[in-house]
Order: C-alpha cells, then sequence, then structure tokens
C-alpha cells in the first residue's frame, strides 16, 4: 500500500522501505541528518499508515484497556493498552475523547485489522478512517513555530488535541520533543505537508525509530506484543489496577522474568535486537530495540533484563559477532525535553 | 579519473567488483580492497567499521571486515584470497571517510594474494555496470535506460564523459 504522499516522497528522493505492508520513507537525505534535524529544530515525518478509528463505547473501550479512560477529559489524548485475555498487549494506541462516547482511535498499522476484529466483537461501533485522512507529525522544538502559520496550535498543550470538522491537531509524538500530529482529509492535507516542507526536512522512518529509542518509547512487536505483558514492557505507570479489565487477573499471576531498562555501550558497536548481554559470564537479558545516538554519540539498547540485574550503572558486556563489548545499565529514556 | 556513471553511482574502471559491491585494485602481488559507491550509498553514514588484524589470512568470499550504519551492520567479503598486510586505521576515528570516498581514502584493508589467479573470477567495471542497471531496475522499479549495444559501451562513455554534461550520459535515472 501506498500513501497518498508517496509521489511526493519519491520526488524528493526518498529510499524506501515496507513497514506493515506499507511503502514508506526510510530515509530521504541521511537518517544521522533527520534525526539531528528534529533534536535541533523540526523534522516532518508522513505517518499516515498508522491505523485512524472512530469508536463509541466506552464502557467497552474501559474493558478492553489497562488504563482508565474515565477520568480522560474531552479534548484530550491519553496513552493507552489494549490487553489480551492472557495480560499480554494486544496493541498500544492513543486515544483521543471527542464526546461523552466517541473517541478516536490511533493503532498500530500492522493491528489495525486485529483491532477493529476484537473491538467488534465486544460490541464497540468502529468506523475506519484510515484511508479517509493523512497523517502526519511535525516533530522539534521548532514544531510550534512553523505549524503556527497554518493552524492555531500555539495553546494546545501536551497530549491535548484540538478539532474541526476533519481535522485533528494533537501536542503528541513519538520523538521525546514537542510537537505535533495532525489528521486531515487527503487534499488539504497534502497541500500542507508539501507547505511544510519548506521550512523542515523531511524525515523517514529510519530517523523515526532512532529517536524513539532515544526518547524510549516502545515499539509493537519489539518492546511489546501478545507475549509481552505491561510489567515486563515497563509500562506499569499505564495500568489503573484500581478498575477491571480483560486480562487483569493474568496480569497479576504472570512473573516478570525479565523487565525492559536501558543499555549504553562504552565501546564501539551498535547493539541490535537479539544480540544478548552478559555479567560476568552469566547471560543477564537481550536487546529489543537499539541504535546509534548521534546525539550522545554511542550506541545505545532497550533490552529485557532479568529483574535483579536491573540497577543503575552496573557494568555488562553484550556480545556482538562472537566479541563481548563493554556497556552499562541505565535507566531511560536516554534523551527526554518534553 | 576513469569513472563510469550509472545513475546516481561511481564506478572506477581501474579496478575488479564483487556482485556484493567490494572492489579490489590490484598491484602487483597485493590488492587494496573496500566498498562501491553504490554499497556506501545503500548503508547510509557509516558509524563503525570493524576492521580484520594485520597477519590474519582470508579466503575470498570470508567476511573480512563489517561496516555498521544505523540501518544495519553490513559483512564486507573479501574479493580475494591472502593475508592482510595493512588496515586502514584512519577508518577507526573517520568511518565516514567509507562513505565520502569509497574508492579512495575510505579503502579497508590491503591483502597480500595467495592466488592472483582469482583475479579472473572477478567483475570488470563495464560488467559492475551492468549488474547496477539491473539492480536499479529490479529493485528500486527505476528504469535506466543503458541505450548503447554492449560494444559501443566503452567507448561512448568516454566520450559523453568528456563531451556531455551529466544529464545527458549514456545512462540516465529519470525518477530521482
Amino acid at each position: 500500500m501506498k500513501t497518498p504522499l508517496y509521489e511526493l516522497h519519491k520526488s524528493l528522493g526518498a529510499r524506501f522501505i515496507d513497514f506493515a505492508g506499507w511503502q514508506m520513507p526510510l530515509e530521504y537525505s541521511s537518517i544521522k541528518e533527520e534525526s539531528l534535524a528534529v533534536r535541533r529544530d523540526c523534522g516532518l515525518f508522513d505517518i499516515s499508515h498508522m491505523g485512524k478509528l472512530l469508536v463509541e463505547g466506552r464502557e467497552a473501550l474501559e474493558y478492553l484497556t489497562s488504563r482508565k479512560v474515565e477520568g480522560l477529559k474531552k479534548g484530550r489524548v491519553q496513552y493507552n493498552l489494549l490487553m489480551n485475555p492472557a495480560g499480554g498487549i494486544k496493541d498500544d494506541i492513543t486515544i483521543y475523547r471527542l464526546s461523552e462516547d466517541e473517541f478516536f482511535l490511533c493503532v498500530n498499522a500492522a493491528n489495525k485489522e486485529k483491532v477493529i476484529e476484537w473491538f467488534k466483537s465486544h460490541g464497540l461501533r468502529v468506523k475506519d478512517l484510515s484511508h479517509e485522512l493523512v497523517q502526519f507529525a511535525l516533530q522539534g522544538p521548532g514544531a510550534v513555530k512553523v505549524l503556527s502559520k497554518h493552524l492555531p496550535v500555539e495553546d494546545i498543550k501536551y497530549y491535548h488535541f484540538k478539532s474541526k470538522d476533519h481535522l485533528i491537531v494533537s501536542r503528541t509524538g513519538y520523538t521525546g520533543e514537542d510537537g505535533f500530529e495532525v489528521y486531515m482529509p487527503f487534499e488539504a492535507g497534502m497541500e500542507l505537508f508539501e507547505r511544510l516542507l519548506k521550512e523542515c526536512s523531511p524525515c523517514g522512518l529510519g530517523a523515526r525509530d532512532l529517536l524513539r529509542i532515544e526518547a524510549g518509547m516502545p515499539l509493537y512487536g519489539h518492546e511489546i506484543s501478545e507475549e509481552i505483558d505491561p510489567f515486563s514492557a515497563n509500562l506499569d505507570r499505564y495500568v489503573s489496577l484500581e478498575k477491571d479489565f480483560i486480562g487483569k487477573r493474568a496480569l497479576l499471576e504472570r512473573p516478570v522474568r525479565r523487565r525492559l531498562f536501558g543499555l549504553e555501550l562504552l565501546q564501539k558497536g551498535i547493539p541490535r535486537e537479539g544480540y544478548r548481554l552478559f555479567f560476568r559470564n552469566t547471560e543477564i537479558g537481550t536487546v529489543s530495540s537499539g541504535t546509534y545516538s548521534y546525539v550522545l554519540e554511542r550506541g545505545i539498547a532497550i533490552c529485557f533484563v532479568e529483574p535483579p540485574f536491573r540497577k543503575e550503572g552496573l557494568e555488562v558486556e553484550v556480545e556482538v559477532r562472537g566479541k563481548r563489548l563493554k556497556g552499562r545499565l541505565v535507566s531511560y529514556p536516554f534523551l527526554k525535553k518534553v | 579519473m576513469e569513472e563510469l556513471v550509472v545513475g546516481k553511482y561511481l564506478i572506477r574502471r581501474d579496478r575488479y567488483y564483487t556482485k556484493d559491491h567490494e572492489w579490489a585494485l590490484v598491484k602487483g602481488n597485493k590488492a587494496w580492497i573496500g566498498v562501491t559507491d553504490y554499497a556506501q550509498k545503500e548503508l547510509g553514514d557509516v558509524v563503525y567499521v570493524d576492521l580484520p588484524q594485520v597477519g590474519e589470512s582470508y579466503e575470498s568470499g570470508d567476511t573480512i571486515a563489517n561496516i555498521e550504519s544505523v540501518k544495519s551492520v553490513s559483512p564486507i567479503y573479501t574479493p580475494l584470497s591472502g593475508r592482510v598486510v595493512e588496515v586502514n586505521e584512519l577508518l577507526n576515528d573517520e568511518p565516514h571517510l567509507v562513505n565520502e570516498s569509497p574508492y579512495d581514502d575510505g579503502w579497508i584493508a590491503v591483502i597480500e594474494l595467495s592466488d592472483p589467479m582469482e583475479v579472473e573470477d572477478l567483475m570488470p567495471a563495464e560488467d559492475y555496470a551492468q549488474l547496477l542497471v539491473e539492480i536499479i531496475k529490479d529493485e528500486k522499479g527505476e528504469s535506466i535506460k543503458l541505450n548503447l549495444p554492449e560494444e559501443e559501451f566503452e567507448e561512448r562513455v568516454e566520450e559523453s564523459l568528456e563531451a556531455l554534461p551529466e544529464e545527458e550520459l549514456g545512462y540516465e535515472e529519470k525518477e530521482r
């Protein structure tokens, strides 16, 4: 599948990657330049592949999510987890409260069909808007200045949104920077995207992955999945134990064998998914996502680590192509500005 | 400098190539080894180069080095068999030389050849240029037109390099 902005990306010289069945820009100039543009000024990401759902039925939504939806006020956005009966995570989503009973949800592209089926089987009314809206993210310290020339966004607070007709703008993102996510009908959205390009660099999924790792944000299929529970994924703060939800009991009975923690490499190298962590000669964990941070100038990773070893500053080793490289366990986010 | 241009990729005519986008520049019983312009562009910004040890011996096709970029780690296979006599220590501090100068300052290692006849298994520049044309067509869905018959290829490219601005070279890449 291609987003409505595909031809534009092509004309900008993007390299593409298949992501959940979508031909998405991986990079335009380079991951280095794009990630630094977001940290220093701003960058523009086409994320139209994400699933966009209009959902009705608060009670059913409450039962299917780990975090209380009840307290979410109209005009606010919430990060939440869709749980499965075994205590694992069906998807991680953002919920926009439109009215008492109506919600706009942004779900992962790869999980969209599964989530729609899941919602319907639990009595929620679902309308799929994914193919009617473009979605892009403008991220970085300069984002507010650039976007406010086109839309009245200065007064939107973090994790709040404004909506009008078929336009939604929220102060949210996946980079750890200030910034916005915009949902718009095709034509108007494409026009605005092109205009924004005059003031900020286009960024691909390569930079997006690097930035979200620096910000310590999970990616479905890596840090979270149907098999991984929120406690193992270090997402306790998104679990409201005072409410009942599907899989809650199973979740409370599951042992946490490994739990996410951060790693900085002290030697040259890049920790990558699946690499093993050792303390002396004991295997203590594995990397779930790793990259090279141009800001920190070192390899960094999010890792599943056995709880007794989750200690700030613990010196460990990472196995890279048969060699052991020195690293240090740290809490994440590695970088955080908002 | 004698160069071929395929799309946005440069190829040097003074050396041999592999299908995995390494090059070997043979001088006497030694060969300088590195990666091609196409390879460095595919890799993206090189963050580290894991160099071999001087004195180690490798058979052609063995992994002699690893290049790390944010996107991936890519093994570099030596095009020829032999013993490493020198490595490009500069890459330890300036790995980006692989991107900036893949055919010169970004060389990876020098090997003393154990079987110079192996050179015959490698591709000359013209064959590698043809390979790139195919790759760009197949993988990127972009057609670069090679509008010259094979036998005229060398002569015409030289002529066009001298006589024509870049966009009128025998190879054209319209989509980028």
